[in-house]
């Protein structure tokens, strides 16, 4: 992922610094892991497929005739006549390189995790810039993406999105038995369209219940 | 009588058909909906489409059986033996009423699922799944097995071992590689190329990715190293969006156009796969079918290889590193006995760092399940590290345990000249595909002159070639005597080496170190007989990596042999070290002590210092005491208070781990006894793949002196039980990271409560809160890595 620049104000976010600045030697660390991913050739995949939005008589979106029992998702696309399918990777190689230095320097690897977590979520967000493009002439505005996690909405509708988009054949992008993406550096989401701009785009993370996560942008 | 394809082939170039799916999809098939149940559901549509495909001149079906495995067809109301039989029979049927010759492909996809350590499906589990198919379409009439659109070369190799040890059917192998040449899984053309022949497969390819235009790009890197028959199953271009609707991006004649280039380049047997219809297969035959057939050239590479990387030997000469023997290293054998994979990953990275290019693996102990070590010791190296492992035992349990469980094609160490030896190893290496290095000694020992060795050589090249293992797979070695036994013994060896490799065209390995034994100062000797053996031609060192002079010496041949282009290697290497073979005595400069260098989180100082005191006849405990666990709480008390941030916590803890790695070593040197420490299990819960958060409480509870049985991810609840009892452990720590497997966390739980209860258990991981932990009944919820620490000292006290 050679062409676009990993934002590292977003890292030490992650990594739980806040304002604090960090020291010497955590910058020198966390640059030479930026140096590392970019010797290890990341080449990120994503899909992404358009389809008209129906829902069932209880008003839960439909994929492939399968409807998306979560009340958050049906109140976050209620505007929505059509959206996307959003299934976006890193790959096995982030995978590789975290189990490597997970076994080898635990603090590199806490801050690997903390670039990757950065890369995948700004790939996907170049992902979205390219898909609102594209919606513009026709008068369509993206929704945040809302990930199955998000609210009240299942992380076993993994399987119906991945099988919708034939992501595990495409991209290499499976799940495990418990729902869990495979490689883990890996986001899903639906996008809904709108007819209006919305005012407040908040940052995704704002959606979320857990307002005490340490992530949370405040 | 159709003649068997591999028969067949000899004289005649054959067409694969092109998609089903794509039809399928055209004729209602819903996305999510399984293509191959319309083998019941509708089989004359699924006939109709092979006959088409015959009617175009394909002459070899694949059956609709893709995704027809237990894992994708669970949830339908069809059994994998339902859905293959019918396919086969549908295939047959339709070629019976062509009248024509054609061949039918039992087609296997991959299983959807990853495989361990990246995903949750086990190797054995997939191996099964593979089989259930293989025995299906074997005993339905299948010609041939067809194992197609594989990313994951693990997976792939569990696919061929099913379908050999269950059938005795033909095999062709297509994988779905980038533009680039990669595979998802982060695998080349040649790593992949590589495993396939060495497991015996009869021809090997490309299929669905790409376009055929694309696979123009990449077929010449195949084309340069393949000995088998190349396949070539394009899609009909990339996949574009047409008015809403998915389509590909090129016509019949480009397609056609396009195959005709890469038959004439020499692929031998051509076909289709998404979007391609029988227009393009008809297009395609009728322009290729003229093409002659390009001779398949042996082209005698040896590979090696590892999932990612395939390194030929015989090119340059390689380092075999040779630090995971525990021949002579009191602090390895310790290690192994303890099951300490964390001191054997890193004597991996290091060699990986100084310049190793293959990683000889011995676990032999006397004491120890070598096979189950040995597999354990393969599959953990293997996740973290690419480079190409050398299986080295005699155990023949633990030498077919490692070749199964590994990822590649291995180096297998060794065979020698004895009969009941090539009997026994022989088999073994063909069936896995290994290169086996031959030890030139047999029955009446090791010859003392170099024609004895010559005969030996030439003896296990023969039998070799009765089990079809080709020389290009036998490395030999011409065995490394030791000179204060025979002033000449080093001479012989050269002279061997020499010999061999003039009279029979074989590639050479010696284990260097040996040649010093019982001088001192043996690293002097080793790195000069190291450049005499280069000199003479050896084709892989087997030496310490980690050794300064011994790796100058070999950058220093490859130099001075013409083998490193601008010296570039060399310089890289060596450009800004100082002079290496001097040893620094002193590497302390007075600034830093030990205290310092652990809470500015620098490793090597923290080691080099430990050696130090060390040095100066201070006890370990007084270090741990004074230096080590008073370093340890002031970062722990920065952390918590809001100072220190979690990277910094763990640098420290990593400069901790190296400092008592320096202890350890001198102790199990000193043979003094290690006082016993308190045990605690840590696993991440069934289901939960992700261990980053797991694996930093690890770190912290062993810098506190706790011994960590370290159970790993995706832990089944009876395994984090029966550890639990037979360490009789009072604390248990379990982590996850999903509410999805915060169930597993509450049933491990349970369980724990009934089989021990007397042991505390505490959980931590992104979704947990106290409130979740006190409702799963867990006794204690770690916020983060300290907490645990703190809980563990109130438990242990």
């Amino acid at each position: 992922m050679n062409d676009f620049q990993i934002d590292q104000k977003e890292v030490y976010r992650y990594l739980g610094y806040g304002q604090a600045q960090a020291d010497e030697s955590t910058i020198g660390l966390v640059q030479s892991c930026l140096d590392q991913i970019q010797d290890a050739g990341i080449i990120p995949h994503h899909l992404a497929k358009r389809f008209d939005l129906q829902k069932d008589p209880y008003g839960y979106p439909l994929i492939e005739g399968i409807p998306l029992k979560s009340d958050t998702l049906a109140k976050h696309l209620l505007q929505c006549e059509s959206a996307y399918l959003l299934a976006a990777t890193l790959g096995l190689s982030a995978d590789r390189i975290l189990q490597r230095e997970s076994r080898k320097d635990m603090s590199a690897a806490v801050i690997l995790q903390a670039v990757f977590a950065v890369m995948i979520e700004s790939y996907c967000d170049r992902v979205e810039a390219d898909l609102a493009q594209l919606c513009r002439p026709e008068g369509l505005f993206l929704l945040p993406r809302y990930s199955p996690g998000y609210g009240d909405f299942p992380l076993t509708y993994q399987k119906e999105i991945l099988g919708s988009l034939n992501a595990t054949k495409k991209i290499g992008l499976s799940y495990t038995d418990s729902y869990m993406l495979v490689p883990t550096k890996s986001v899903t989401a639906v996008i809904g369209l709108t007819k209006e701009e919305q005012g407040c785009h908040i940052e995704k993370c704002m959606v979320c219940d857990d307002t005490n996560c340490t992530f949370r942008k405040i | 009588m159709t003649k068997p394809i591999i028969e067949k082939l000899n004289s005649n170039r054959l067409f694969f058909d092109g998609a089903v799916g794509t039809i399928l999809q055209k004729n209602g098939l819903q996305t999510g909906e399984q293509p191959e149940l319309w083998n019941l559901t509708q089989p004359q549509f699924i006939r109709d489409i092979h006959e088409q495909y015959l009617d175009a001149g394909c002459n070899i079906l694949k059956t609709n059986t893709f995704g027809a495995n237990a894992i994708k067809l669970k949830g339908t109301s069809y059994s994998v033996s339902q859905v293959v039989s019918q396919a086969v029979r549908i295939a047959k049927t339709a070629i019976e009423a062509s009248k024509k010759e054609a061949y039918i492909a039992l087609d296997i996809g991959p299983s959807g699922k990853l495989l361990q350590p990246f995903g949750d499906l086990p190797f054995d589990d997939a191996y099964n799944l593979f089989a259930e198919v293989v025995e299906v379409g074997k005993e339905a009439g299948a010609d041939l097995i067809l194992l197609e659109t594989f990313i994951d070369t693990y997976e792939l190799k569990a696919a061929i071992l099913a379908a050999k040890e269950h059938s005795d059917l033909p095999i062709f192998v297509t994988m779905t590689f980038d533009e680039k040449g990669r595979l998802l899984t982060g695998g080349s053309i040649a790593s992949a190329y590589a495993l396939a022949e060495g497991l015996g497969v009869n021809a090997f390819g490309f299929n669905c990715g790409l376009g055929p235009i694309q696979m123009e790009q990449i077929l010449p890197e195949l084309l340069a190293i393949s000995s088998l028959p190349i396949i070539l199953n394009p899609n009909a271009g990339l996949p574009q969006m047409l008015n809403g609707e998915m389509s590909f991006d090129i016509t019949p004649a480009q397609f056609a156009a396009s195959m005709r280039r890469m038959a004439d380049d020499g692929a031998l047997i051509l076909g289709g796969c998404c979007g391609t219809d029988p227009s393009y297969l008809s297009a395609m035959i009728e322009s290729c079918k003229e093409v002659l057939l390009p001779p398949i050239r042996h082209k005698n590479i040896s590979f090696v290889s590892s999932a990612s990387k395939a390194i030929i030997l015989g090119e340059s000469p390689l380092i075999i590193g040779e630090r995971i023997n525990p021949t002579g290293k009191p602090r390895l054998k310790q290690a192994l006995r303890e099951e300490d994979m964390d001191f054997i990953l890193q004597e991996g990275f290091s060699q990986q760092e100084n310049g190793a290019h293959i990683l000889d693996v011995n676990v032999g102990l006397p004491d120890i399940d070598e096979a189950r070590i040995m597999a354990k010791v393969i599959k953990d190296i293997q996740s973290v590290i690419d480079l190409p492992l050398q299986i080295d035992t005699s155990n023949l349990g633990a030498m077919e345990k490692a070749l199964r469980v590994y990822n590649g094609k291995p180096l297998l160490n060794s065979v020698n000249g004895k009969k009941e030896s090539m009997e026994a190893v022989f088999p073994l290496a063909k069936h896995y595909g290994a290169v086996i290095v031959a030890l030139t000694l047999d029955e009446s020992g090791i010859p003392e002159t170099a024609e004895g060795r010559l005969d030996i050589a030439r003896k296990i090249l023969n039998t070799a070639a009765t089990y079809g293992i080709d020389r290009k797979d036998i490395i030999v070695d011409p065995l490394t005597l030791t000179i204060s036994t025979g002033q000449d013994a080093a001479q012989v060896t050269l002279q061997s080496l020499a010999l061999i490799k003039k009279e029979l065209l074989v590639n050479t390995v010696l284990g260097v170190s040996n040649v010093s034994f019982g001088l001192p100062q043996r690293e002097k000797i080793n790195h000069t007989f190291l450049t005499m053996a280069l000199q003479q031609g050896l084709d892989a060192a087997i030496i310490n990596p980690n050794s300064a002079v011994m790796t100058a010496s070999f950058d220093s041949y490859l130099v001075l042999a013409g083998l490193d282009p601008q010296c570039a290697h060399y310089i890289e290497k060596h450009g800004q070290s100082e002079d290496s073979s001097g040893i620094n005595l002193n590497p302390s400069n007075g600034e830093l002590d030990l205290f310092e260098a652990i809470i500015k989180g620098m490793k090597e100082r923290a080691h080099e210092e430990t050696e130090l005191l060390l040095g100066k006849n201070l006890e370990p405990l007084e270090i741990i005491n004074q230096k080590l666990i008073p370093a340890l709480d002031w970062v722990g008390k920065g952390f918590e208070s809001g100072k220190l941030f979690l990277p910094q916590l763990l640098m420290s803890a990593e400069a901790a781990k190296s400092s008592f790695e320096a202890i350890k070593s001198y102790m199990s040197k000193k043979g003094m006894v290690q006082t016993k420490r308190d045990k605690i299990i840590l696993a991440t819960v069934k289901g939960d793949i992700h261990d980053i958060g797991k694996n930093i409480v690890k770190v912290l509870l062993e810098n506190y002196g706790y011994d960590v049985i370290d159970l790993g991810k995706d832990v089944a609840i009876q395994k984090v039980v029966d550890a639990a009892k037979s360490h009789q452990v009072k604390l248990v720590g379990l982590s996850a990271l999903m509410t999805t497997t915060v169930v597993n966390m509450a049933k491990t739980i349970q369980q724990l409560r009934i089989d021990v209860p007397e042991c505390s258990i505490m959980v931590g991981g992104a979704v947990l809160t106290q409130s979740y932990a006190d409702q799963i009944g867990a006794d204690y919820y770690a916020k983060d890595a300290m907490a645990a620490v703190h809980y563990a000292k109130k438990i242990f006290q």
